[in-house]
Order: structure tokens, then C-alpha cells, then sequence
């Protein structure tokens, strides 16, 4: 989302954006603390909930969208991103997020990470680890580091565990951001950061499994976690192309730290074009005013299209 | 009545693709109408044959491709080998006479298969194993045999035109054998040079080179296989092949969003409705007539699955979406195809369907992918699968395809396969505006308000909101679900919905005419009815002209099935199908739905086309008793 689209105004608060039914959570899941923050977000920024979209694939965190009152598509394992850069291409003009869990987004889905850093897609990617798979009882999810053994596992996990920022960095998301699901507060901040964010944005939320991860706790996280904010001089815009190589080191820097996990915004690129833009400059200089969804491509049941115009090369 | 099959065989990569075009370019521009398909291996050069078959006629269609050709026109003696019992008695084969001396055994990328086949049959034949001896032996079947030699001649050429390079002589070799085969249709040469320009493009020096190649080559052939008259056609008529026939069909019936990842032999669909935009549009409305030309989105994703995902997504957003794929790809699409069905969105899926499991024969036929359709992603629910019998018929169900998947919210799959995929043709225009483009409107609200998508309805259609133009909030879910779209269990309320999606089928069934399920082609009373469905028709319908009293079913509609039609129409008769599978699955299909045996069943499986006279010789054996007839020939 660009500022200039964001309209300020005071009409909806948080409430407005709960659905129907309730949270179908174990109680003190950190996703409760994602869900209120990005109800907050919703409220603060005014969004549309009939232009927003969530989309979500399968897992506790994959359940979100059904606890919000927007636009939402709960889809199949892994398919979230593919299926949200489908509905944002075909229509830009809506507020497109995905929500899931870190064996949605970046084991079985794994490979839409890399396709979406490439386009830098106009939309942003909620990923709510917990290091395990909840919805199954426990298994251990691509985060879960070598060796742990939390309790649904009968051995120590033999896999080692992926940098999923560092794998989004390099796929080339254009933000890449950090939170903590028990700051609520901080969450919905940098949420709201993502959310307007132009490109690509990823947001890394530790979210504990209070159920099947006994290991990565509450405590666990709170003895590693700090703020960005509260480094001096700590600034993750690249506000010159000349400045992306130094702003990428020092994001990866922070990425990699095995023992301190740094909270706020490790990387903010907005001068990479989107992929909107590119389709706008390479393909179709009308695809911003008349993507595939608002097209009319009938009148009064004949096809718009002149196909002998568009076939005249192929006319004998 | 004019008609001649002819064949173009050489080296792949090496022109015969561009030699064909030229070819077909040029005896359309004289008028003629023109079909055939192009056979090549998984490679892209490396030595490996290559051919284009097919068929010139004063009329359309122009009549089946028979198991040999009237003009072969071999552009290199591995060529001669490859078609050595493909030219008909009395037809004609050009071939280039500096390669006489070369034996069979030199020819590195004849298959081992073949080279061991050919000995033993030289052999026994008393044949000397070189390409003299191929065609010696063609000479004693009654083919006329035209040798050049293609390199002096190219020589003597070149000083004409101030080419020496040998390199640059042998890039030749295509306009030369299609000027020897123009003169031998008796084609005038400006025809050919209209061809030659087509077929290079926007190279204008070569193009000046190639049309003097094709003027002075032209000259040295006095032998004539038939006069190709200049004449005047009775239509307009359009060039291309069966990927840009369907690829169209899908612009015009509204698509504009597409997403895919390459595969063989489908991407050329896809990659055609991204060359050809921005796609020019009437001044139906004030906007379009502002706008002159109109965008999709042809997206390449990273797999199969994030192609079938994005296109749910478009869909979800309100495009009319597709993607195409070929049967590795399909594999990968199967769960969401399944998600398609319980969330109810509409996408278009063009299968390309070659020949094999695994990645099989990735460039050859086969219809071996009909249960795969049908049957294809967990669970049930309904979806249509709709085959097309030919090129034109594939450009309307291209159209109608994206109707039914806007319409009636469900995976559609049109089943197509390799061997239309690269039939390439001079035919009629279609008449684009005779499919009517039918777009459900969505409900807009004034106020913004939450809605239930999935309401229980009569006919099993959703009502249509579309997110950011409704004005409306709800829920689109892949689980089994309450009317809000979120998840329920509950026993009742679990049969309602699936009660409510299946409906769908009923519905379906009921709107689409009878001509989109079954065709059916003969005389009412035939006591014999070959059935089939897909690219075989062509060849059925030209075998049908031989085999008088005999009718033929062209199944369409695969899902659901139309059970009764089809009933209706082969009670009482004896049947043959005829398909290009190896369990005859067809069959199966209308023994599951109707009860009816089948009395005899041919099938082709060994990667290439079911031809005219494969249809004939099925029939011929059928009436003698055999019961599984499997056919084999190789052209």
C-alpha cells in the first residue's frame, strides 16, 4: 500500500473488524496476540474490509482470517502466496495478506517465497512461527532448530532449522521485518509499517506454541528478543540504490545472530519497482486503470476482443 | 478435386519446421487450404529427424492423413531412412544424391531400434544398406524418385546470389526443398517467395536471398505430382496452429489473466497470448474505444502448483482466469484443482495431454490422460471436462470453456492433446462472434455489508461477490463450511452443502446443448458406430467416406457425462471405439455410465496419431472379428 492511498479517518475501531464467530485457539496461543494486533492495524488505517483480502493456507495460524471480518480465502497447504499474488495481479486496487505458519510458508510453500521475492508483488506476508506444525500435534517445522526435541517428538530433530528472513532477503522481499507476538503493541506497529510498505513484505512473527513447543516459550523468546528501536542509529531504508549492498549486510548481520533475535525493521526497500509497475512499463501501459478483474469483456454477449485485428498478420 | 498429402523430414533445428511453414504459407496464399501436424523428438537440435505431415486440398477440411504421402521432400538422407515405407506408389521423394554412398549405420541418430530393424529388413530384402539403396528400394514400391544435389546446386546458386560460405549454403537447404516441392505441385514461384517471407520473419536480406534461392531452384524441376492452380478461396481464411487456435478462443471468451510454467507441448498457448498483447478491442463501450487496446496478465510462475494457485486467486478476484498445462503438470495442479471444486471458483485448465507416464514421450501424442481428467483431485466434486475433436472445434471450446468456468464456478478442463497442439493449418476463419461471451454479473452493494458466499441455492450456483466491487465482506474457504464460508462439521449442515455443490451437475448438464455433449457424424439407421472423442475426428470422419453404413459418435462432454444421450445413440448398434490409449478408456466410460459393451476396441499407443487409414484397417479387422485391434503404424 502507497501513504498517498491510505484514507485517516476515525470510523472504525478494532471491534468493527472481528467476524462472526470467535478464536478456535488453545488458550495463551500467541496467535491471539497477531489477531489483536492486526485488528488494530485495520482500525488505524481505516482498510476497506471489502477490498482487503486475507489469504491463508492450512495450520492453526492459516485459521486467522476466519476471525476477521474482511474479504478472506482460506485455501490449501503452501498455496497461500501463489493464490494471493493471482488475486492482487488480477485486481492491484485491493489490500492483499497472507497469513501462516512457518511450515506453510516456507516447507510445503517453500518455493513461493523465492517467486515471490522476485516480483516484489505489491503485498505483504504475515509469518506466524512457532517452529512447529500445531494443527498435526507437534511435528517439528522448518524453524525448529538441529537437535531440539519439544515434547510431540520421540527423537531430537535431525533437520536443521532455515533463516526464513534471511531466505525472504535473498529472494529479494523489499521488506523484512521482525516481531513478537506477546507485544501486541509493537506487533501492530510493525504490521502497520508492512501493510504500508510498496513491494513486497514479509514480517517474521514469533508466535508460541503453548501447547506443542514446550522448549520455544514465552521465557525462551524473552531472554533473546530486544528492539531495534533502541539501537542508535539504526536505520534500515535504503534511500539511495547506491546504499542496498551496505543495508543488506547489516540486515543479514542482525538476521544471523544466533542469540539475540532483533525485534523492528531489519530492511525497507521502496525503490525497487513492483511487479505492478513492471507489468505496467513492459506489457500493458492501461493494466493500472484496467486490470484483468474490472475489464468488460462482453457487450450484450459479444466478445470485445476484434480478433481480426488481432490475428491480421494470420489472415490469408 | 485437388488433394495431396506430402511429408518435409530433416535434421531437427535444422529448417524443417521453418521449410513446412514455408510450405503451408505458400499453397495457402495460392488459395489452397492446408493441414498437418509437426513430429519431433524431446531435443532441440542435435542431429535428431524431425517431420511435418500433412495435407493440401481445394476444400476444407481437406481430408484424413492417410499412413503415406503423394510428395516427401527429405532434406537429408537420414530423412530417406526415416520414411522409407511413408511415400505412397506412384508419389514422389526428393532427396539430395550427394549422400547415395551413406550407409545406414553412419546415420549416428537413427534410433538403435530402427537401424537394426531397417538391416534386417535390407537384408532380406537384398538391399544395400545405404541411402542409394533406400532408394533403389522406394524406386521398385513405384515412387518416383526427384535427386538433386543439393550442395552443387546450392554452389552454383550461390555464385548467382554472392553467397559462397558453405556455412551460409547449407542454411539453405529448407527453401530448396520446398522450391523442388512447389514446382512439383506446380506451384508458380512468386507463391513460394510469398511463403519464404512469411516464414523468415522480419529478416529482409536473408528473405532477398532465400526468394532468389527458391526462383533459380524452382527452374531445374520439370516433373509435376499435381498443378496447384492459383485460385480464388471461397472464405477468409486464417493461419496458425492448434496452441494459438485455443490460446485465441480464450482471449476472445474473455480471459485475461494466465498463468503457467513451461512445458511441452503446451506452453506455446500461453506464450502466444503474451506475444499478442495488448489485444486490440471494438469501440464497444466509451472506455474501450478510449483505450483502443486492452492487457492480461500472462504470468510465469515458479511450478505448476503456484500456476493452477494464482489463476484460483484471479479467479477469486473476478478475471476470467486460465492456465494450461501438459500431464506432469496436471499432477502438480491436482489439489487445487480439487480446492477449486469446494471453494467454488471458476478456472480454465487446457490440458495438452501427450503420450506416456512419467515424463513419457514429452513431444509425441497420446490420449492417454481421459481418466486423469475426469477423475483428477480428492474428494468429490463437480467439475467439466470437455474435449475437442479439431482445431476449429478447440477455438469455440476455448470460448465456451471460459463461459462455464465464470458460470458455474468449477475447475473446467479442456482436454486437448499434442498432436493438436502442432497441427498447423490454412483453414476458414472462424466466426469469433458466434460463441456468445456469457458473464454472470456480480452483486454490488450500496452499503458495505458481510454476505453469505455460500448460500444453499436451487441450482447449486453461488452468488457472485467479487472483492472490492461488491462492497461486500465474506469468507472463501477449502474446507467443508457453513453459508458464511467458515468452517462447520456439523452432520446436517455438511450434507446440505455437498447436496448444494453437486447440484451444480444437474444444472450443468441440463444448460449445455446437446451439440457441446456428444456429435454424432453417419447415417441414423448405421447398425456399426465407431466411437471416439478428441483429435481423432479428422481422421474418423475421412475414414467415415470409405466406409459407407457405418456411423461414428464423437464424444464431448466427458464430465458429467451424458449417460442417456450417449444411450440413446449406441443401443442396439454394435460399437467399435477407437482411441489412442492402451486400456481403450473410453470404453470403460460408457460401460460405467450406460451398461454398453463394447463389441470391439482399437487402440494406438505407441506415441503417434491415430491416422485415416489406422481408422480403416481398425474397421476392417473389427468386421473380421478381431476384438482389440492395436494399431501401429509409425507415421
Amino acid at each position: 500500500m502507497t501513504a498517498a492511498t491510505v484514507k485517516i479517518s476515525l470510523k472504525r475501531t478494532p471491534q468493527d473488524y472481528k467476524w462472526t464467530k470467535p478464536p478456535e485457539w488453545c488458550p495463551g496461543c500467541g496467535h491471539f496476540g497477531i489477531l489483536q494486533a492486526l485488528l488494530q492495524v485495520f482500525a488505524e488505517l481505516d482498510m476497506d474490509p471489502t477490498r482487503t483480502v486475507l489469504v491463508s493456507g492450512i495450520g492453526c495460524s492459516s485459521r486467522l482470517p476466519h476471525y476477521v471480518r474482511t474479504v478472506s480465502a482460506h485455501t490449501i497447504h503452501g498455496r497461500a502466496i501463489p493464490f494471493a499474488i493471482g488475486l492482487k495481479l488480477a485486481n492491484p486496487g485491493l489490500e492483499v495478506m497472507v497469513v501462516g505458519g512457518d511450515g506453510d510458508l516456507f516447507a510445503i510453500g517453500g518455493n513461493h517465497i523465492l517467486g515471490a521475492g522476485r516480483r516484489n508483488v505489491d503485498f505483504t506476508v504475515l509469518l506466524m512461527d512457532n517452529a512447529v506444525y500445531g494443527l498435526t500435534r507437534g511435528q517439528a517445522g522448518p524453524t525448529l532448530p538441529l537437535g531440539m526435541q519439544p515434547k510431540a517428538l520421540s527423537k531430537p530433530n535431525p533437520h536443521a532449522d532455515l533463516n526464513p528472513l534471511l531466505v525472504a532477503l535473498a529472494s529479494g522481499f523489499t521488506f523484512i521485518a521482525r516481531a513478537y507476538s506477546y507485544d501486541i503493541k509493537y506487533t501492530a506497529k510493525i504490521i502497520k509499517e508492512a501493510v504500508l510498505h510498496k513491494g513486497s513484505a514479509i514480517v517474521q512473527i514469533f508466535s508460541p506454541c503453548v501447547t506443542y513447543n514446550n522448549i520455544m516459550t514465552r521465557e525462551w523468546y524473552e531472554k533473546r528478543v530486544y528492539k531495534l528501536d533502541n539501537e542508535p542509529g539504526w536505520d534500515p531504508v535504503v534511500h539511495d540504490e547506491k546504499e542496498d549492498y551496505e543495508k543488506r549486510k547489516r540486515a543479514i548481520e542482525k538476521i544471523l545472530d544466533p542469540d539475540r533475535f532483533a525485534l523492528g525493521i531489519l530492511y525497507k526497500n521502496e525503490l525497487v519497482p513492483t511487479f505492478e509497475e513492471r507489468y505496467a512499463s513492459m506489457y500493458d501501459p492501461n493494466y493500472p486503470k484496467m486490470p484483468p478483474a474490472i475489464q468488460p469483456v462482453e457487450k450484450d454477449g459479444r466478445s470485445v476482443i476484434d480478433f481480426y485485428r488481432l490475428m491480421a498478420d494470420r489472415l490469408l | 478435386m485437388v488433394e495431396v498429402s506430402f511429408l518435409v523430414g530433416g535434421p531437427q533445428g535444422k529448417g524443417v519446421e521453418t521449410a513446412s511453414i514455408m510450405l503451408i504459407y505458400a499453397v495457402g496464399s495460392a488459395g489452397y487450404y492446408v493441414y498437418g501436424r509437426r513430429e519431433f523428438w524431446s531435443n532441440i537440435a542435435g542431429g535428431r529427424h524431425s517431420y511435418f505431415v500433412g495435407k493440401v486440398a481445394d476444400r476444407w477440411p481437406p481430408g484424413g492423413i492417410g499412413n503415406r504421402v503423394r510428395l516427401a521432400l527429405f532434406m537429408d538422407g537420414h530423412a530417406v531412412f526415416e520414411h522409407i515405407f511413408h511415400v505412397e506408389r506412384g508419389g514422389v521423394a526428393v532427396y539430395n544424391t550427394e549422400e547415395d554412398g551413406k550407409t545406414l549405420e553412419s546415420f549416428t541418430m537413427i534410433s538403435r531400434t530402427a537401424v537394426e530393424r531397417l538391416s534386417e529388413f535390407f537384408k532380406r530384402q537384398g538391399v544395400e544398406p545405404t541411402v542409394k539403396g533406400a532408394v533403389e528400394y522406394m524406386k521398385s514400391q513405384g515412387v518416383k524418385v526427384v535427386g538433386l544435389p543439393f550442395n552443387k546446386v546450392l554452389l552454383d546458386v550461390g555464385r548467382k546470389i554472392g553467397v559462397t560460405s558453405p556455412v551460409m549454403l547449407s542454411r539453405f537447404v529448407n527453401t530448396l526443398v520446398v522450391a523442388v516441392g512447389a514446382s512439383l505441385l506446380g506451384l508458380p514461384v512468386e507463391y513460394v517467395e510469398r511463403g519464404v517471407a512469411f516464414a523468415l520473419g522480419r529478416k529482409k536480406e536473408v528473405i532477398e536471398q532465400n526468394k532468389m534461392v527458391a526462383a533459380e531452384v524452382g527452374k531445374l524441376v520439370t516433373e509435376r505430382v499435381e498443378t496447384l492452380t492459383p485460385r480464388t478461396p471461397e472464405t477468409k481464411r486464417i493461419y496458425w496452429n492448434g496452441n494459438e487456435a485455443v490460446s485465441v478462443g480464450k482471449i476472445v471468451g474473455g480471459v485475461r489473466f494466465i498463468s503457467f510454467y513451461p512445458i511441452t507441448p503446451s506452453t506455446d498457448d500461453p506464450m502466444f497470448a503474451e506475444r499478442k498483447l495488448a489485444y486490440p478491442v471494438l469501440p464497444a463501450t466509451e472506455e474501450l474505444k478510449a483505450m483502443e487496446r486492452v492487457g492480461a496478465v500472462v504470468l510465469q510462475t515458479e511450478d505448476e502448483l503456484a500456476a493452477i494457485a494464482a489463476a484460483a486467486g484471479a479467479a477469486m478476484a473476478g478475471a476470467r482466469s486460465a492456465t494450461a498445462t501438459s500431464g506432469p503438470g496436471m499432477s502438480l495442479m491436482a489439489e487445487t484443482i480439487s480446492m477449486l471444486g469446494m471453494a467454488e471458483l471458476g478456472v480454465v485448465l487446457t490440458l495438452w495431454s501427450r503420450a506416456g507416464p512419467s515424463t513419457g514421450l514429452a513431444t509425441r501424442t497420446g490420449q492417454h490422460d481421459l481418466f486423469y481428467s475426469l477423475f483428477i483431485g480428492h474428494g468429490e466434486f463437480p467439475k467439466i471436462v470437455l474435449a475437442s475433436g479439431d482445431i476449429e472445434e478447440a477455438f469455440y471450446d476455448a470460448i465456451k470453456a471460459a463461459n462455464w468456468a465464470d458460470k458455474y464456478q468449477v475447475p473446467v478442463i479442456h482436454l486437448v492433446d499434442k498432436d493438436l497442439s502442432n497441427t498447423f493449418a490454412v483453414m476458414p476463419a472462424p466466426d469469433p462472434y458466434s460463441v456468445k461471451v456469457e458473464r454472470p454479473q456480480p452483486v454490488v452493494f450500496q452499503e458495505e455489508k458481510n454476505v453469505n458466499r455460500y448460500e444453499i441455492t436451487k441450482d447449486g450456483l453461488p452468488v457472485r461477490y467479487l472483492p472490492g466491487i461488491s462492497k461486500a465482506v465474506y469468507h472463501v474457504v477449502s474446507l467443508e463450511h457453513d453459508p458464511e464460508g467458515d468452517p462447520d462439521e456439523d452432520a446436517e449442515m455438511v450434507k446440505k452443502m455437498y447436496d448444494k455443490r453437486m447440484r451444480k451437475m444437474e444444472t450443468i448438464m441440463r444448460e449445455i446443448p446437446d451439440e457441446d455433449k456428444v456429435r454424432y457424424y453417419g447415417p441414423a439407421n448405421a447398425d456399426t458406430v465407431i466411437v471416439s472423442w478428441g483429435t481423432t475426428k479428422p481422421q474418423i470422419l475421412s475414414a467415415l467416406g470409405r466406409l459407407p453404413g457405418v456411423g461414428y459418435l464423437q464424444l464431448r462432454l466427458l464430465y458429467p457425462f451424458p449417460a442417456d444421450l450417449v444411450r440413446r445413440h449406441l443401443e442396439g448398434r454394435r460399437t467399435l471405439f477407437v482411441e489412442g490409449n492402451y486400456t481403450a478408456q473410453s470404453s470403460l466410460l460408457v460401460r460405467m455410465y450406460t451398461g454398453i459393451s463394447a463389441d470391439g476396441v482399437a487402440v494406438k499407443y505407441n506415441g503417434r496419431p491415430i491416422t485415416a487409414d489406422d481408422v480403416l484397417e481398425a474397421y476392417e479387422r473389427f468386421a473380421k472379428g478381431e476384438k482389440r485391434i492395436e494399431l501401429e503404424w509409425d507415421l
